[in-house]
C-alpha cells in the first residue's frame, strides 16, 4: 500500500484528504505543520507528499524547496494544495520544485488522477534504476567493454524501428515495443552471472563440456527474470527482458538453445536480439578472433537467413546496413576506455 | 446523520457538492461537518479579535485558513466571505475587514445553530 504524507494545518482539509485517500486505498499519515512534516519526510517512508501552502512554521513551497535541496533514497512526488488558485502561486509553487498543484476544494477524482500520474513517474524511476543496475551487473561479467551492450541496444533499436514500419508487424511492433527493447536488450546475457569464471573468462576455445555449461546462461537469465515477472505480472518490460534472456540463442530452424524452438514460436524480441548479438560478435575483436569486416559479417548473416535467423529480420538488417555500420564505427570498443563504462540509464 | 439531515444544511452549504466530494459517503460528509464545527469556532473568535485590533497579518492568516476549510466543506458562501476578509486585510482596509468579518460571523452562527439543534435532537 502506498504511503502518503499529508501536511495541512486545516483539520477540515486534512480530514477530506484522509477520507479520500483511504477510500482510494492509500495509507495516510498526517502532520499539521511544515517543520514536523519535514521531520516525517526524513524518515524515508514517503514517496508521495501532499502539502498545504500556508502553514505555521514553514510554508508549503519552502518545505518543497527543502525537500528538493536534499538527496533522498528515492524520488519524492510533491503535490502542493492551496486555496491560492492564481497564476503567480502556481508558477511559484512549481518553481519550488513541486510536481503538481491542486486548488482547494479538490474533487476526489481529480486527486486520484494526479496521484496516478505521480505513481507512474515513481514506477518509471524504479524501472529505469532497476534496468540500469541489472545492465551494470551484466556488464561486470562481460569480458568485452561496456560498449558491447551499448551497441546491442542500438542495433536492436534500428531493427525494431524498421519492423515497426512493416504491415505484418504493425500489431506487435509499435513505439512502446521499440522503447521496451531498447531498455531491456542490455540484459540479454544477464545469466552469465551464474557461469563460473573459469569458463566465462577462459581466453581459449571452450571444450564441449564447458560449452554446455556456458549455454546455461540463457536459462539462468530467463529463469531469474521469470521470477521477477511472477511477482510483477503486469510489467511488460520484465516480460520482454525475460524473453530476450531466454530466447536470444534460439535459431529459426530449431537448432538453438535452451528450448530448441523454431520459427515464429521464438518470441520476436529473441529473434531480433539473436541477429544483433551475432552481428556484434562478428564485427568486434575478441580474445579468440579479430574483428570481421562488415562485408564478411553480412555474408555470414545472409548465409544464416532461414537457418539461424528469421529471414524478415535479415531483410530488416539489409535495409539498414548503413546504420549498423555507423553504430559499429561510432561505438567501436577498441577506442573506448575500459575503466569508464559508458552505459547510462536508458533514454529513447 | 442521514441524508435528509444533511439537507437541512442546504441554506449554508452546497450539500450535493459536499456529498459528491465525499464520494456519496454520508458518514464521511458528517465527519467533515463535525470537524468544521469543532475546530473553526475558535478561529472565528480569533478572527474577530484580530479584526478589532486591526492586526491585518493575523486577520489574513486566519481568514485564509477559514476560506480553505469552508471551501472543503462546500460552505461556498462562507468561503466567499472569508475570501473577502482576506482581501480587506491585504488592503489593510479596517472598516471593510470588520464589516466582512461580521457578515461571516452571522453566517457561521446560522451554521452552528443548525449543528446545535442537531445535537439537541440527538440527546
Amino acid at each position: 500500500m502506498t504511503k502518503v504524507l499529508v501536511i495541512d494545518d486545516d483539520p477540515v482539509s486534512a480530514e477530506m484528504l484522509r477520507g479520500t485517500l483511504e477510500h482510494f486505498g492509500y495509507e495516510v499519515q498526517y502532520e499539521c505543520d511544515g517543520v514536523e512534516g519535514f521531520e516525517r519526510i526524513r524518515s524515508g517512508e514517503y514517496s508521495i507528499v501532499i502539502s498545504d501552502w500556508d502553514m505555521p512554521g514553514m510554508r508549503g513551497d519552502e518545505l518543497c524547496r527543502m525537500v528538493r535541496d536534499r538527496q533522498w533514497s528515492g524520488y519524492i512526488y510533491f503535490i502542493l494544495l492551496t486555496s491560492h488558485g492564481d497564476m503567480a502561486h502556481l508558477v511559484s509553487g512549481l518553481r519550488s520544485g513541486a510536481d503538481d498543484f491542486l486548488v482547494k476544494p479538490f474533487h476526489p477524482e481529480e486527486l486520484r488522477v494526479r496521484l496516478r500520474t505521480g505513481e507512474r513517474l515513481l514506477a518509471m524511476e524504479s524501472r529505469d534504476v532497476l534496468l540500469f543496475t541489472l545492465a551494470k551487473l551484466t556488464e561486470s561479467r562481460d569480458n568485452e567493454t561496456g560498449l558491447h551492450l551499448e551497441r546491442m541496444r542500438e542495433y536492436g533499436r534500428v531493427l525494431t524501428e524498421e519492423l515497426s514500419l512493416w504491415k505484418e508487424f504493425k500489431d506487435e511492433v509499435d513505439g512502446d515495443f521499440v522503447q521496451m527493447m531498447y531498455l531491456t536488450l542490455p540484459l540479454h546475457d544477464i545469466g552469465k552471472v551464474g557461469i563460473p569464471d573459469s569458463i566465462l573468462l577462459k581466453p581459449g576455445k571452450l571444450t564441449t563440456e564447458e560449452f554446455e555449461v556456458m549455454k546455461q546462461h540463457a536459462a539462468i537469465g530467463g529463469n531469474t527474470l521469470a521470477a521477477a515477472v511472477e511477482v510483477n505480472p503486469h510489467a511488460k518490460y520484465l516480460q520482454i527482458a525475460r524473453d530476450i534472456a531466454y530466447y536470444h540463442h534460439e535459431k529459426w530452424d530449431g537448432s538453438g538453445y535452451p528450448f530448441g524452438l523454431a520459427g515464429d514460436n521464438i518470441p520476436l524480441c529473441g529473434r531480433i536480439t539473436a541477429l544483433a548479438d551475432v552481428y556484434d560478435a562478428l564485427t568486434s575483436k575478441r580474445v579468440y578472433k579479430d574483428k570481421f569486416s562488415n562485408d564478411k559479417a553480412k555474408s555470414i548473416i545472409l548465409e544464416g537467413s532461414g537457418r539461424h535467423f528469421d529471414p524478415r529480420i535479415v531483410e530488416a538488417f539489409l535495409a539498414n546496413e548503413e546504420r549498423f555500420l555507423e553504430i559499429s564505427r561510432q561505438l567501436d570498443s577498441s577506442h573506448a576506455k575500459a575503466e569508464a563504462p559508458p552505459l547510462v540509464p536508458a533514454t529513447v | 446523520m442521514k441524508t435528509d439531515t444533511l439537507d437541512r444544511y442546504s441554506k449554508v452549504l452546497d450539500v450535493q457538492d459536499l456529498v459528491s466530494r465525499c464520494m456519496g459517503n454520508i458518514d464521511f460528509a458528517c465527519r467533515v461537518l463535525q470537524i468544521l464545527s469543532e475546530r473553526c469556532d475558535s478561529d472565528m473568535e480569533g478572527l474577530e479579535q484580530a479584526a478589532a485590533q486591526s492586526d491585518f497579518d493575523q486577520v489574513y492568516h486566519i481568514s485564509h485558513r477559514l476560506k480553505g476549510a469552508f471551501a472543503n466543506a462546500s460552505a461556498k458562501n462562507m468561503s466567499r466571505l472569508a475570501d473577502e476578509v482576506c482581501s480587506a486585510s491585504r488592503d489593510k482596509n479596517e472598516s471593510d475587514s470588520l464589516e466582512k468579518t461580521c457578515k461571516l460571523r452571522d453566517e457561521w452562527d446560522e451554521f452552528m445553530a443548525m449543528v446545535r439543534s442537531e445535537l439537541d435532537q440527538a440527546i
